[in-house]
């Protein structure tokens, strides 16, 4: 019998337990979606941001964006809910998709281009460094007294 | 008094045409008199603007408000710091500082190089006054900040008219360190005008070797110093008065400010390789035009209204002007480079791609990547209602999810390209430099990733899109893994500059009998550009941590009446009290909140909400902050309820900040040290090859 009630009562509290984390999450996902937004009043900020005074609309958007959430709709649904209302301006980063997707790409194309480039360069320059280096056999004990002349200095240079 | 800093704009104008005129002519008919006289004419324009910016000076303080652009932008009891600060709180009057401050540059640089670079000064001379050419019309003819309000009287004559008061300094704009931050935005990015001058003159006299850049490496450190100041003094003006709890907003105009910075950084680099290895030379032509560019760029971006952003009171119809600047200057510097680009060898070659060299380049390609990434963000909208005519916004989720991996990587080059040697490093020296720094960081990560930082957090796969690129963007990292990552490589950075100053000055403590902390001083103050480029970087270990802390901010908004407790962490917020302040200049209503560390108090804070009573009467928040070392509570008050009984409160927890701003003045100090000349080392017992150490030998290969 009390392990009975023991049991029910862990169960009880298992649940009350749960009911502040799912609460907590929540938030979290109102927050996380309201990242992906931005305020319409002309702030130019991201809604989960925009807090300054008398803002007209911020409040209720936040107050929509839970509303949405509440009804069960996923995070994307609710994005494309406000996209339908204000246009795709409103997403704080511009949707993965179509032109769009230049935005994405152009950066770490440009980076890539960029290191392709670089390392071009790289190869051309130590490529002309083979061709001119000296062939002969490097006389060791010259560029040894220069380096115990550089550590009597103790001043190294960049 | 408005009148003599009319006469001032227009004899600047008549000099600065005399200047160029001189200077032209007097190389094309080799005629050193006429030559010395474009360069008195260059100091001649900056006493010009001088005369007229004192006279500014003048109207603002007596609150001259029969000039338009002073009843613009101050009012009778605005103080006295302030009625200064609304000089450049305007369009005109922010334009005669940045004329005034590139003629300031400009009589510096005649002065300080006249004698020494006879052949390349009068080309100097004829760049800076084109520059300066185009500042002066602006003050003469389009923002002439000494034009008088006038009315329109009976028979439409146009009569002189008084306002009672002025308008006011916009009240965003009244906090103190913003009242310095547009003038060392300014110094800044006026700056790099010089180093960019200098560089055409090198092309245009076909001096091409480094005199240009020896001569002007100094000047860029100072621009770059500015302009880094400037971009924190402005984050900690957003952080403070604009209440959003954060000092980094991507905003397009902190964008506008971060590119040039990011290509002077990229440049302080690659003109290492130029001096020590004669290499990359149109590299730092292209990088300087670029840098010089982007301030053009970054100050047409903040006028022009192109783009939306925080800074709209900046906005005005001048952006063409810069527009078509911009466009002249690129087209005439690019036009010169291709024109010079035969005489642009270089004169080594890469003997190894492990190399200081190399990781220059790679810092540079990282710098430039993440400086196209902003501006590629920044310009997307424009391009999109452009090509697709969709408005688009590309906002911090963009920004972030694209920087910060280039900036995780960038600060790993940070910590291993000081650890290379120049020419080639040897596997021994590599390996002897990066174990350690390698082990502690792998270490400080683990003991994190325990703690439960770091890791990743996938999204649900019903959350993510249709295409491979949506699913690639959808599996990213979160914020919390990037966290780990900038402190793993902040700590991996930190180790390798700490056992850079441990190595020599140990070696030259074992070699001089200094104790260590005397030679720790005497090594960075003998090689002040190399230490003091390691304690830059140790600036940026620390703005890193900073940064990586706002992973983990989080907030509170909630309504509360007298003794109504809130609670975030270990904190717990008590408000006490609701008053009311008036003010001359503004009324405000305040909170006295008490804030209790896992219950004890710590702090009594006082967030409010004022009303400023000249012009619009805008009303704006006044933060309270507590900040310490781990973390920062910020408390915003954004007023009282109808009943006036109950607060709206909003309070954030805000990790690591602080760590920003000492970043920010480390940083500071490193470039300070960079600037000062090497001391003079006295003679020094020789050490015995016997007793010679490791560092020793790392040295010797570095020097090598």
């Amino acid at each position: 019998m009390l392990k009975k009630f023991l049991k029910r009562r862990a169960a009880l509290l298992l649940i009350l337990a749960t009911v502040p984390l799912a609460l907590a999450a929540d938030q979290q996902r109102i927050k996380d979606v309201a990242s992906q937004l931005m305020c319409i009043c002309g702030c130019n900020q991201v809604l989960g941001v925009c807090n300054h005074i008398n803002c007209p609309t911020s409040g209720g958007m936040m107050a929509e964006v839970e509303k949405e959430l509440d009804s069960g709709k996923s995070d994307k649904a609710v994005l494309d809910h406000f996209v339908g209302k204000f246009g795709l301006s409103v997403l704080s980063a511009p949707p993965a998709s179509g032109f769009n997707l230049t935005a994405w790409l152009m950066p770490f194309a440009a980076l890539l281009a960029g290191a392709i480039a670089a390392v071009y360069f790289l190869r051309r320059f130590r490529a002309r460094w083979v061709e001119t280096a000296p062939k002969t056999v490097v006389d060791t004990a010259k560029y040894q007294r220069q380096i115990e002349e550089e550590l009597q200095k103790y001043t190294p240079e960049d | 008094m408005a009148q003599i800093g009319q006469f001032a704009l227009a004899l600047a104008f008549v000099v600065t045409v005399y200047s160029i005129a001189a200077s032209l002519i007097g190389i094309r008919v080799k005629h050193d008199k006429l030559i010395a006289s474009g360069r008195n004419a260059a100091v001649g324009t900056f006493a010009c603007l001088t005369t007229a910016f004192l006279c500014l000076v003048y109207l603002f303080v007596v609150s001259d408000f029969s000039i338009n652009y002073v009843a613009g932008h101050s009012n009778r009891d605005l103080p006295l710091y302030f009625k200064i600060s609304a000089i450049w709180g305007g369009q005109e009057g922010s334009l005669l500082l940045w004329g005034w401050f590139l003629t300031g540059y400009a009589a510096l640089v005649m002065i300080q190089n006249w004698r020494k670079h006879t052949a390349m000064m009068p080309y100097v001379t004829a760049v800076l006054m084109g520059s300066s050419l185009f500042f002066t019309s602006m003050h003469l003819f389009i923002a002439n900040p000494f034009n008088q309000i006038v009315s329109i009287g009976p028979g439409g004559a146009r009569v002189p008219f008084v306002p009672a008061d002025g308008q006011g300094l916009n009240p965003l704009l009244q906090y103190i360190l913003n009242a310095i931050h547009p003038p060392v935005m300014y110094l800044g990015l006026v700056g790099f005008a010089v180093p960019f001058a200098f560089a055409m003159a090198a092309m245009l006299s076909r001096q091409l070797g480094d005199t240009w850049i020896r001569t002007t490496r100094r000047w860029t450190m100072v621009a770059w110093f500015f302009l880094g100041t400037a971009i924190l003094l402005g984050g900690k003006w957003a952080y403070v008065e604009l209440g959003w709890g954060g000092f980094w907003g991507w905003d397009p105009v902190e964008n506008a400010s971060l590119m040039p910075w990011l290509i002077g950084t990229a440049f302080l680099h690659s003109v290492m390789v130029q001096e020590k290895k004669g290499m990359l030379k149109v590299w730092n032509m292209v990088l300087i035009i670029l840098a010089y560019t982007m301030c053009l760029f970054g100050t047409f971006l903040t006028r022009s209204g192109v783009v939306s952003s925080v800074h709209a009171f900046a906005q005005s119809s001048i952006g063409g002007y810069f527009a078509a600047f911009i466009v002249i200057s690129l087209s005439g510097a690019l036009y010169l480079l291709l024109d010079r680009l035969p005489l642009l060898k270089s004169e080594n070659q890469m003997e190894s791609i492990v190399s200081r060299e190399s990781s220059f380049m790679f810092n540079n390609l990282i710098l430039l990547a993440s400086c196209f990434a902003v501006f590629w963000g920044v310009m997307f909208p424009v391009f999109s209602e452009w090509i697709k005519g969709v408005k688009i916004t590309v906002g911090p989720p963009f920004f972030n999810r694209v920087n910060v991996p280039i900036a995780i990587f960038l600060m790993f080059l940070t910590g291993v390209g000081p650890l290379l040697a120049w020419r080639k490093a040897s596997t021994n020296s590599l390996k002897r430099n990066f174990l350690w720094p390698a082990a502690i960081a792998l270490a400080a990560g683990i003991g994190l990733f325990f703690r439960g930082i770091g890791r990743p957090i996938l999204k649900a796969p019903e959350e993510l899109g249709q295409s491979l690129f949506q699913k690639l963007l959808g599996y990213s990292f979160t914020s919390s893994f990037y966290a780990w990552l900038a402190i793993i490589m902040s700590v991996f950075v930190a180790v390798t500059i700490a056992r850079e100053f441990y190595k020599g000055a140990r070696a030259r403590s074992h070699g001089t009998g200094e104790n260590f902390i005397e030679a720790v001083g005497n090594l960075t103050l003998q090689n002040t550009r190399r230490y003091g480029g390691y304690i830059v970087h140790f600036g940026f270990v620390l703005l890193f941590i900073g940064w990586a802390g706002q992973a983990f901010t989080t907030d509170v908004s909630t309504e509360a009446g007298i003794g109504d407790r809130i609670s975030i962490r270990q904190y717990t917020l008590r408000v006490d009290k609701l008053g009311v302040e008036d003010t001359p200049n503004y009324q405000s209503m305040k909170a006295t909140v008490s804030l209790f560390e896992d219950g004890v108090k710590v702090a009594t804070m006082g967030p409010e909400r004022r009303r400023y009573k000249a012009g619009e009467q805008q009303t704006t928040t006044e933060v309270s902050i507590w900040s310490t070392l781990k973390e920062d509570v910020y408390v915003v008050f954004s007023g009282a309820t109808a009943d006036g009984k109950r607060a709206n409160i909003q309070v954030y927890y805000n990790p690591l900040v602080m760590w920003v701003w000492l970043g920010g003045i480390v940083l500071g100090l490193g470039t300070l040290i960079a600037l000062l000349p090497n001391k003079k080392s006295s003679p020094r017992k020789r050490p015995q090859a016997a007793d010679r150490t490791e560092e020793q030998k790392d040295v010797a290969e570095k020097v090598s």
